[in-house]
């Protein structure tokens, strides 16, 4: 096996909101690991943890979020801990991130170039002319036509792939280790999707980056990342290699939401397997297993007792007392 | 964006007329005859008869507002009944005063509102916070003659100011400074309680609900440097018109401020054309403001396109 060190290892992250009626659990004992070149994928519904898990990896959880407990480490170095000077070392540096909504992720009353430019600024030596050429073969890094016109124009001049571009030239800028991709093409339409994610993963091949992407669309998850993570209510459930992940599900959380994708398949008008109910209030969890009320092989013990995540196979790993059969044992 | 603001230039015609007419018409309802203003009591029937005559007074009110329309479109406004000076003459020596005076309460407040707001939010709830809100309070809940007062007290005699008395700028820049300092404090007290709430609220909003902070923090951007490089441009423009609304209001309020300090502007003008039924110079005096009303948020638009990029693209392409 390789003996060499993940790039990113989260051990245990619990991230607490403390609010006036009590606080909440948002992620409750996450542990994930990214190896350097790697691209991984978060998936889960909205709630699910995976946001503020991400928002935790860049120092970006502000009161009244807390790390509660955990560790992450970043190329062996603790981050946790860190003062506010050190985390601004980090971000944008090590770590950068892009965003779910390019018309908001950017400021509307400066211009691209400068934004971009500022990034650059703040981590390297670069002069400010320096920096402004950088800029410029950044955006034409991410296809964006015209790159010289283009750095002086604002926001609201550009579509919103083009934005997203902006958001990736200026989270590339400083030739990060990893770069956190949350939810970056939910805003966009279909084919402009397809675009940033092929990009994204060219980008990542030209320059070795190891790529975390949070993802609420499991078609994304299957088609560009290597290895999968399953959050729900706030903790890791299932993670495995993407293709066992998909053809092989344990946990019946995985199973389900894998069932609820329509294929072209299945027959017309049939209505598609849902899963019931809704995911737990994070501020009410209980002491068994947060997918038991909805879980069709739920028992006793998965009422009373948290089923731990369990590495059951080489790199793959679930929390379930009764998982699924695996199709390929038998 | 260039037919908007010449659509805004176009709004001083029926602003103008219908002010206009409205205080001739409130003006004319007023008790008391303008020939016995001029005259004085105990005038001869005769004499007053004339005089009405000369006037025009027997005229229809709709005919006399016509001759007074037709000469403030040359630029006369008329004269006055106690003075018999010119009306435009007068408002002529009495607005560069009062604009002094507000200009400078505003360069006070937002010198002194800018720091406190930018300050206030770096740690929201800390005690300077805190603090700056009590001022702001204290600022929008005091009424101005009970500050101009205090302040006489508190400021002016220990610092030898003058308390009262106007010296204009021509004649001695330094003493005019000196004069309208404390006028323009008094007004300054409540207009830094409204700016610095305004932006220190809009600044608060910005900081937790933009994504666009999210990404420079992502950056790497100090905390202050965001607030400053990022923020700050963009909550200028609520700032902006908070500044022209007042900027209007303070035209037509600062008699109060005007009458404590004795200072010659436009509002002690208007105050004491009223308390003498000069009917005449109130006409004149409630025109300038309305107009200047107008021209002031004219000239806000102005300023809003030229600092938004949004607006100011939007022009290009029309």
């Amino acid at each position: 096996m390789t003996t060499t060190p993940p790039l990113l290892e989260v051990e245990n992250l619990r991230v607490v909101f403390d609010g006036v009626l009590g606080s909440v659990t948002a992620v409750n004992d996450v542990s994930l690991s990214v190896d350097r070149g790697q691209t991984i994928a978060v998936v889960g519904e909205s709630g699910s943890g995976k946001s503020v898990t991400a928002r935790t990896i860049m120092g970006l959880s502000t009161p009244p979020g807390r790390i509660a407990e955990g560790s992450i480490r970043l190329a062996g170095r603790e981050l946790v801990g860190l003062t506010d000077r050190q985390w601004r070392g980090v971000r944008g540096s090590q770590i950068a991130m892009v965003f779910q909504d390019p018309m908001r992720s950017l400021n509307p009353t400066m211009k691209v170039g400068t934004q971009i430019e500022e990034a650059i600024r703040l981590h390297t030596d670069l002069s400010k002319k320096q920096a402004r050429a950088r800029a410029v073969e950044l955006l034409d890094a991410v296809r964006i036509a015209a790159p010289r016109r283009r750095v002086d124009e604002y926001p609201h001049q550009l579509s919103g792939g083009m934005r997203q571009r902006v958001m990736i030239a200026l989270a590339l800028s400083c030739g990060p280790e990893l770069l956190i991709a949350d939810e970056p093409t939910t805003a966009l339409d279909v084919t402009t999707q397809q675009q940033i994610l092929d990009l994204m993963g060219e980008l990542q091949a030209d320059m070795g980056m190891a790529v975390m992407l949070i993802t609420h669309d499991i078609g994304i998850a299957a088609s560009y990342t290597d290895t999968v993570f399953v959050m729900y209510a706030g903790q890791v459930v299932e993670s495995a290699p993407t293709r066992r992940l998909f053809t092989d599900p344990r946990m019946p959380y995985t199973r389900a939401l894998l069932d609820s994708i329509p294929s072209l398949d299945s027959p017309a008008h049939e209505p598609l397997p849902a899963i019931e109910g809704s995911p737990p209030d994070l501020a009410e969890l209980s002491a068994g297993c947060s997918f038991s009320a909805r879980c069709p092989r739920a028992t006793q013990t998965c009422l009373t007792q948290r089923p731990a995540l369990i590495e059951h196979e080489a790199g793959r790993a679930w929390a379930c007392w009764h998982p699924v059969e695996s199709k390929e044992a038998s | 964006m260039l037919r908007l603001l010449g659509r805004r230039l176009l709004h001083l015609i029926p602003v103008t007329i219908g002010v206009s007419f409205l205080t001739f018409m409130l003006l004319n309802l007023l008790p008391g005859d303008p020939a016995l203003t001029v005259l004085g009591e105990g005038a001869t029937p005769e004499a007053v008869e004339a005089i009405t005559e000369q006037m025009g007074l027997n005229d229809p009110v709709l005919l006399r507002y016509w001759h007074w329309f037709v000469g403030a479109l040359g630029g006369d406004l008329g004269t006055s009944l106690n003075s018999g000076e010119s009306v435009t003459t007068l408002l002529l020596q009495r607005v560069p005063t009062s604009l002094e005076i507000m200009l400078l309460a505003q360069i006070i407040a937002l010198v002194v509102a800018l720091p406190v707001a930018i300050v206030s939010v770096r740690r929201p709830g800390s005690l300077f916070d805190r603090f700056a809100g009590l001022t702001a309070f204290a600022g929008v809940a005091t009424p101005p003659f009970l500050v101009g007062m205090l302040l006489v007290l508190v400021v002016a005699i220990p610092f030898g100011l003058p308390a009262t008395g106007w010296i204009p700028f021509t004649e001695n820049p330094v003493m005019n400074l000196r004069s309208a300092f404390l006028p323009a404090l008094t007004l300054a007290a409540a207009l830094y309680a409204v700016y610095m709430r305004v932006l220190r609220a809009d600044l608060v909003t910005q900081l937790t609900q933009e994504e666009y902070v999210t990404t420079a923090r992502a950056k790497g951007v100090a905390q202050g440097t965001i607030i400053r490089r990022h923020v700050l441009r963009n909550s200028v423009f609520p700032l902006i018109t908070v500044i022209g609304i007042n900027m209007g209001a303070l035209l037509g309020g600062a008699v109060i401020v005007e009458t404590l300090f004795a200072v010659p502007g436009l509002g002690k003008l208007m105050i004491d054309a009223i308390y003498q039924r000069d009917v005449v110079v109130v006409q004149g005096a409630v025109v300038v403001i309305a107009v200047a009303f107008v021209l002031i948020n004219f000239a806000v638009d102005l300023l809003y396109a030229a600092l938004d990029p949004r607006i100011r693209h939007d022009r290009a392409s029309h």
